[in-house]
């Protein structure tokens, strides 16, 4: 074969898709049965659910407060949020809390924690975007393409102004 | 928290040399002449430091600007007045643009500064140095005609006595023996500027010329001379040397010669006129005179060594350039120039961003938690032996260190006030200035300290006090000297701690409180009616000026009003936990004191519960606690249109459920209201009924109310538990929750678990608790109208009757169904809940109307009544109503009714249930009627009058002769007149005189301790009773059950009448 030739054999057998893109990290969890999942980058930590101090006149979507570590922290209902009902706390509930740097200290309510994923770039389909502001399906950022399932990417930084915007 | 620099440094560092420049530059105002240099110079060194650093940065147009400060400062230093306002201002001007641009360092280099430098070019114009007078001497001077010997040339010395003393320490004394060692003085001429001598010494460039002669050449006489401020002129030169007949030769014995004596006449004869420059006017004589140049000493004297009126004048010249240095010792208290002057050269403090004083806050609150939970596992555990030994004084060492951490880092988020203080001496002078007042501002107390937030949360209300006692409190001069006060007004601010919270006083010696124009104010605006008015003492009228409708409507001209704002200033410092009070004296002054706590951070706090949830409640909104249980819960909870109340002594106080108000995500409607009063109202009676009613009473079921103030408003809420009390540290709410208007933040508890913060005037918005419509107290009630309000239940029976019985007497109300009505002969009765109930249809005992029966009735069963249970039947029930009830007796006399009342326009039968009772089974009487001859006289003292008239009928049936008093000290009186009586039955709760101080009394009365005495009361618990007891009551009856309390009057009086 010719150089040219070897370097079009090559070529072919390289995945044909977008110019490789670095894959990304992501934390799962499952709500109910269905798998979803945040950039690792955007979580702070995963802890045991500590007890909760419920706030009356918060949206359903706010289970209430917790003490982390002296810090007091917003704990939200994402199942709730994403309109599959509400949660309920078992042994297997877990507290997934964000970082800093997306808003004052809060983290939300998993049914059970993941594994942490890898998803490369052509794993990944984007979420068309919804015009309707209530509409659940905003929170969703994409959906990853696993072997077994779907992996639906919650965007982090939606939570919080949904939350604010429910408060009346 | 990152550093973000070096340039962020030099702002900051910029910013605080500007504060300086600012106080300073005030300070000019201020200070005597003395201190003009020393502060001019210190302004100048910080201009130049801002404009070291500007151009260091590439800040150009900052360096531009101060670039142009430094000229006009110059410019003002070179003078010997200090400079005026609007040098002042122009250079104040100067510093805030600076400031500005600091601030927004991205739009400096394209900022426009143009105007301001053209404001500063026209300043400097005004503010040139003096230039030096014209060339005075000519060559065909006539003093040139007689050069002494050997002086050759002739000069001109020109010189600016201050400056020269400024800048070289020459004082115009040793300046003119310096010249008169140089040469000799032909002539001088002092230029002194306009102005009028004899009032005071002139300011301003003092220029001399003089015309010497001198064996000197130039060059020689000029190092001679020595000053780099006197500049020299020759006038005329050496002769030719031409050998002329009688010229001396030049004199070249060190060029000091002595004068000659006829000089001194000469001189004085040619003693400067004194002119004024620029513009000539004539000046006195006799001030000349002192002010001519020294005379040169006498021939014989020392050269140089003065002469007495020399030295006078020396005196004055001294004091013509003052001795600059003198730093006035800032007696007047500008307390905030001087200290930032110490400020501005201490170095004991350094900067620190306040996120990690934030965080350290954070740290200390965490191990204050860890802290308790060791004290608590070690209390609860009780280690034994050993391990206690070795645990406890660890545990005990931890608590100090926390406490003493904790304290400190209190202490490192408190600034002092002065901080906040700095700013106002500018504004009150900008304000005066243009007002046209004169108003001086005094600071008292800056070292004092406050938590940053609260004094950050100070700052506008203040300055809102401030700006209305410029406005509003301080008179013109004009009117000011015409009120025999002094021109110029003074405000006085002053702070300091007291009893753990901060004392900020705002006082002015201005016009003050109008008190008379506030009430026509209140009036006008409908803010208040006059009986209200008529009520309020002084302190509260002045508070009226802080209301909301008060500020709005005031116009400009309003010469009572404070006027705008006022109530802002209150909000603002509610939401500090502040209190506000107002002093004044009209026409003479007014004074603001405001009351803040230490910090906001850390606050003692209520911990309720509501279910099983904890809820906080600041220390500072709650007013008392009250517990009511037992009949008080009917007697004492009313209803008010539609709001439960609560009688609290004299006032009313609305009351909420916070179980209702968390189950309740939104804001009650009226609805909503008239829904949880119609759910609560009957549980109020089945919630003494259920509780049994052995004797009468009821098991006590608490209800808990916390009467809370919002803003100035009292309310009651309603919770299930009172736990305890604890200092907690306030985390506001997360930013998604913010809307949630009835909590103000949440805490950690310390077992660690979060609890919310109520706030008390959130939570009374979300109730709608209506303040306006809460029924005002009645107004100074007479000793007949006392206590009058009851709640009745109105019903029917037949169709043409409205029927009335006080819901104290009311033990339940039950719907029956009349298929299970049974029958024995005449009587019908029910069973219900094990027992046979007696059924009582109204018109087999009163002439009334007969009713329909329906299906489906209602059966009410009364308290007290002690024989067989009776229930009367009723057909529907219309309402409760809470009544001023005055019953009527003489409308219908009929057994079986106490009275009638008109209630909702129609007349109402009111029932006597015990009389019913009788009318029922008459077997069972009264005890038996007493003889007239030994009838016994009952002193009855009671308030309400529907017990009066209860009570008054059972004694007088039963043949008892009654006197009414309708409270304590009406019984008394009557005591008093007429001791006659044979037993006193009171109650307790009455208004002017209760029954226990009646008891008190009577017992301490040697002549009235005998007699018997017996209450007669609601109040039902066994402390009650002990009290009663130990007041001196012999017996506690609880109304009323007439049986029991009939025998007992019958054993009480008779025990009376044995020998």
């Amino acid at each position: 074969m010719t150089k040219s030739q070897q370097l079009i054999e090559q070529s072919k057998a390289m995945p044909s898709d977008e110019p490789t893109a670095r894959p990304i990290h992501v934390c799962t969890f499952r709500l109910g049965d269905a798998l979803y999942g945040v950039e690792i980058a955007a979580v702070k930590e995963v802890n045991i659910l500590p007890p909760l101090t419920p706030i009356p006149h918060a949206p359903k979507s706010v289970c209430g407060y917790v003490n982390l570590r002296g810090q007091i922290h917003l704990c939200l209902d994402l199942k709730q949020m994403l309109g599959l009902g509400p949660s309920t706390i078992t042994a297997q509930t877990r507290l997934v809390v964000f970082q800093a740097s997306l808003g004052e200290p809060f983290g939300v309510l998993v049914d059970q924690i993941g594994d942490i994923v890898q998803l490369q770039a052509n794993q990944l389909e984007p979420q068309p975007t919804v015009s309707d502001p209530a509409d659940p399906s905003q929170l969703l950022t994409g959906v990853g393409k696993l072997e077994a399932e779907l992996l639906l990417l919650v965007n982090v930084r939606k939570i919080l102004p949904l939350v604010e915007q429910a408060t009346r | 928290m990152a550093n973000r620099g070096p340039i962020q440094e030099f702002v900051s560092e910029a910013k605080e040399h500007l504060a300086n420049i600012t106080d300073d530059l005030l300070g000019l105002e201020r200070e005597r002449a003395e201190s003009l240099h020393y502060r001019l110079d210190r302004i100048f060194r910080a201009v130049h430091s801002v404009k070291g650093g500007a151009g260091f940065f590439g800040c150009k147009t900052i360096e531009r600007i101060a670039h142009q400060m430094e000229t006009l400062l110059d410019l003002a230093r070179s003078r010997t007045e200090p400079p005026d306002a609007a040098w002042i201002d122009g250079l104040l001007a100067g510093a805030d643009r600076i400031v500005g641009l600091l601030d927004d360092l991205a739009g400096e280099p394209s900022a426009d500064i143009d105007e301001l430098l053209a404001h500063f070019e026209r300043l400097g114009r005004i503010y040139e140095p003096p230039s030096p007078p014209p060339p005075r001497f000519l060559p065909d001077d006539p003093a040139l005609n007689a050069l002494p010997a050997g002086h050759d040339h002739v000069y001109e010395i020109t010189v600016e006595l201050g400056e020269c003393f400024r800048r070289e320490g020459e004082s115009p004394l040793s300046l003119l023996g310096r010249l008169q060692g140089l040469g000799h003085i032909l002539d001088a001429h002092l230029s002194v500027p306009e102005g009028d001598l004899t009032e005071q010494l002139p300011r301003g460039p003092l220029w001399y010329q003089a015309l010497l002669s001198s064996s000197l050449a130039e060059a020689d006489l000029l190092r001679a001379l020595g000053l780099r401020t006197a500049s020299v002129r020759l006038v005329q030169g050496p002769p030719v040397p031409v050998v002329i007949e009688g010229q001396a030769q030049p004199d070249t014995a060190g060029g000091l010669s002595e004068p000659e004596p006829s000089q001194p006449a000469e001189l004085i004869a040619a003693a400067p006129t004194i002119a004024p420059t620029p513009t000539p006017a004539p000046a006195t004589a006799a001030a000349a005179g002192a002010l001519a140049v020294p005379t040169p000493t006498p021939p014989a004297a020392t050269l140089g060594r003065p002469v007495p009126s020399a030295q006078v004048n020396a005196d004055l010249a001294g004091q013509l350039v003052g001795d600059a240095e003198g730093e006035a010792a800032g007696s007047s208290a500008a307390g905030a120039s001087a200290r930032s002057v110490e400020r501005g050269s201490s170095s004991s403090t350094i900067r620190i961003p306040v996120a990690l004083v934030d965080q350290l806050m954070t740290l200390a609150g965490e191990l204050v938690l860890v802290r308790n939970q060791a004290t608590r596992v070690l209390n609860e555990h009780q280690p034994q032996g050993d391990l206690d030994t070795l645990f406890r004084p660890i545990v005990q060492r931890l608590d100090l260190v926390t406490g003493g951490m904790q304290e400190a880092v209190i202490r490192m988020r408190m600034q002092p006030v002065g901080i906040l203080f700095n700013k106002f001496p500018r504004l009150v002078r900008d304000l005066a200035r243009q007002l046209g007042k004169q108003i001086e501002l005094t600071i008292q107390g800056t070292e004092v300290e406050l938590d940053k937030t609260i004094l950050e949360a100070l700052s506008d209300p203040l300055t809102h006090l401030i700006r209305n006692c410029c406005d509003h409190g301080i008179e013109p001069p004009g009117v000011r000297v015409a009120a025999g006060k002094p021109a110029t007004g003074t405000i006085t601010l002053s702070a300091q701690h007291i009893g753990g919270q901060i004392a900020i006083e705002v006082r002015d010696d201005g016009r003050g409180i109008d008190l008379e124009a506030v009430r026509r104010k209140a009036l006008a605006q409908g803010l208040r009616t006059a009986q209200e008015l008529a009520r309020l003492s002084d302190k509260e009228l002045y508070s009226l000026i802080l209301l909301p409708g008060f500020s709005t409507a005031t116009a400009v001209t309003d010469v009572s009003g404070r006027g705008v704002g006022m109530d802002v200033v209150k909000t603002n410092l509610d939401r500090l936990s502040g209190v506000l009070e107002i002093e004044s004296q009209f026409g003479r002054g007014t004074v603001f004191k405001l009351r803040l706590p230490l910090t906001l951070a850390i606050i003692p706090c209520l911990l309720v519960a509501v279910h099983s949830e904890r809820f906080a409640i600041p220390q500072k909104d709650l007013e008392e606690l009250v517990c009511l249980y037992g009949e008080e819960l009917l007697t004492r909870v009313e209803y008010a249109f539609d709001q439960e109340v609560i009688r609290l002594r004299d006032r009313l106080v609305p009351l909420v459920r916070l179980s209702d108000i968390i189950s309740q995500p939104r804001p009650f409607t009226p609805a909503v209201r008239a829904e949880l009063v119609r759910k609560h109202r009957p549980k109020l009676m089945s919630h003494t009924a259920k509780s049994g009613e052995e004797a009468g009473y009821a098991v006590p079921v608490p209800m808990y109310v916390a009467v809370l103030r919002a803003g100035s408003k009292r309310y009651g809420l309603i919770v299930d538990r009172i736990l305890n009390t604890e200092e907690i540290v306030v985390k506001p709410m997360h930013a998604a929750l913010k809307r949630l208007g009835c909590f103000s933040g949440a805490t950690i508890l310390g077992d660690g678990r979060v609890a919310l913060i109520l706030s008390t005037e959130g939570l009374a918005r979300h109730a709608g608790i209506s303040f306006d419509n809460e029924p005002r107290p009645a107004p100074s009630r007479r000793v007949a109208d006392t206590s009058e309000l009851q709640t009745v239940l109105l019903f029917r029976y037949g169709p043409h009757e409205q029927f009335a019985m006080p819901l104290a007497m009311i033990r339940r109300l039950e719907p029956i169904r009349m298929n299970r009505i049974e029958r024995i002969g005449q009587q019908e009765f029910i069973t219900s809940e094990g027992e046979s109930i007696f059924i009582v249809r109204l018109d087999h005992y009163l002439s009334v109307s007969r009713c329909e029966d329906r299906s489906e009735m209602l059966l009410l069963l009364p308290k007290y009544v002690r024989r067989r249970p009776i229930g009367i039947l009723l057909s529907e029930v219309i309402d409760t109503e809470l009544l001023n009830v005055r019953l009527s007796t003489a409308a219908i006399r009929a057994d079986g009714l106490v009275g009638t009342a008109i209630v909702r326009n129609q007349m109402t039968l009111f029932l006597d249930v015990y009389r019913l009772a009788d009318l029922i089974e008459p077997q069972q009487k009264a005890p038996p009627m007493i003889s007239r001859a030994d009838r016994k006289r009952v002193l009855v003292v009671e308030d309400t009058q529907f017990f009066q008239h209860l009570v008054r009928s059972y004694l007088e049936t039963a043949g008892y002769e009654v006197v009414m008093a309708s409270n304590g000290q009406e019984a008394l009186a009557y005591l008093e007149q007429d001791r006659d009586f044979d037993l006193i039955v009171s109650d307790i709760e009455m208004p002017l005189m209760d029954g226990w101080a009646l008891a008190r009394a009577i017992r301490a009365n040697p002549r009235l301790a005998k007699l018997p005495l017996v209450a007669l009361t609601t109040l039902s618990s066994e402390q009650d009773r002990a009290k009663a007891l130990e007041c001196g009551f012999d017996q506690h009856e609880v109304k009323v059950d007439r049986e029991r309390f009939l025998a007992m009057v019958a054993r009480m009086t008779q025990s009376r009448s044995k020998p």
